[in-house]
């Protein structure tokens, strides 16, 4: 193995979860970003998609990326 | 904006503006976007061209327009006393009924620059490109959205920068393909949540440094499953099949979600 990659191993097997998603009653998902170092955070998202029976709480997840190129 | 500071373009204001589709294909993209860049301030074509092309290789862009993430994929039980690797091996009996995930409702996404939020130090440099607020529209059964959030970067930090936003729509975009595609019937009483571990994407300014010379700065990141308890048979390999028909990760990994472009001077 390369060192190069050796040390691609060693970033990705010390990677730390800094996103958590989970679903939510009623089909939607609750997203939590922890912040990096320097930067305050935590931020909280909820995330639908379209239903007949019940308003959505949220944008489905797609769009939640778009706005993320938007910004 | 950040781009143009640091190439000294008199760049003013800027608005993004983004139609989402439905889109039909052999892949599991399964939605595209047309995207119109509205420039403001005394441009030379040039100047445009700069400015087009580090919107097309912007951190987030690169991931909807040349597939630039390289993404691990990990399943784990959390059951105790139950290590994953046999979660895995016990899972592979039977496989849960595989669903396709329902289509992206068409919609529109639109950004707006907020100027007075860009931050400079006590020397003049610029230290804080600002804060972006975007509005979010989309076809729905009951009512039409629509929703706003902010994203962008400021020293307070009050609001979530767009690499980490995009990530964040990766984790609940994957729990919503999980939700659609595999049967309820084969999750652990317990449910399951999605992890996002990135790694190694470098700082900000090498983002930036990237989008200016037009060269792809590849985003890596480990995504876990992670089961609350014992998954039933099969549970795993479906997972893994269902992973496959997410349409951000395969955005995110191949690309090719840009069906137009228009950039005009405002």
């Amino acid at each position: 193995m390369s060192e190069a990659a050796m040390q691609g191993a060693a970033d990705r097997d010390s990677a730390l979860r800094s996103i958590i998603a989970r679903p939510i009653a009623g089909g939607a998902v609750h997203t939590i970003i922890g912040p990096e170092p320097g930067q305050r955070g935590p931020w909280s998202c909820i995330t639908d998609t379209p239903r007949p029976s019940q308003d959505m709480v949220g944008p489905p997840a797609a769009y939640l990326a778009v706005a993320a190129w938007a910004a | 904006m950040g781009v143009a500071y640091r190439g000294q373009i008199p760049l003013q204001d800027i608005r993004v503006d983004f139609q989402v589709e439905a889109v039909t294909g052999p892949d599991a993209r399964g939605f595209g976007v047309r995207k119109t860049v509205t420039l403001h301030g005394p441009l030379s074509d040039t100047q445009q061209l700069r400015l087009r092309r580090a919107a097309e290789y912007c951190p987030v862009g690169q991931l909807f327009t040349k597939g630039a993430m390289a993404l691990e994929d990990q399943v784990t039980g959390s059951a105790e006393g139950t290590a994953p690797a046999a979660v895995a091996r016990m899972s592979r009996v039977l496989q849960p009924a595989l669903h396709t995930p329902k289509s992206l409702p068409a919609g529109a996404v639109h950004g707006r620059y907020l100027a007075e939020t860009k931050e400079y130090a006590d020397n003049g440099v610029l230290q804080h490109e600002g804060e972006v607020k975007v509005y979010l529209t989309c076809e729905n059964l009951t009512r039409t959205g629509p929703w706003t959030l902010l994203a962008g970067h400021s020293s307070e930090g009050w609001v979530p920068p767009p690499v980490p936003l995009a990530y964040a729509a990766l984790a609940a975009s994957t729990v919503t393909t999980l939700q659609q595609c595999v049967s309820p019937d084969a999750w652990p009483v317990a449910g399951f949540h999605v992890e996002m571990a990135p790694y190694g994407g470098g700082s900000r300014d090498q983002a930036q440094a990237s989008a200016a010379a037009g060269t792809i700065n590849t985003r890596r990141a480990v995504r876990r499953v992670v089961l609350h308890g014992a998954p039933s048979a099969g549970l795993v390999q479906g997972i893994e099949a269902a992973l496959q028909h997410d349409p951000l990760s395969t955005s995110f990994r191949a690309g090719g979600v840009l069906l137009g472009e228009h950039i005009v001077g405002g």
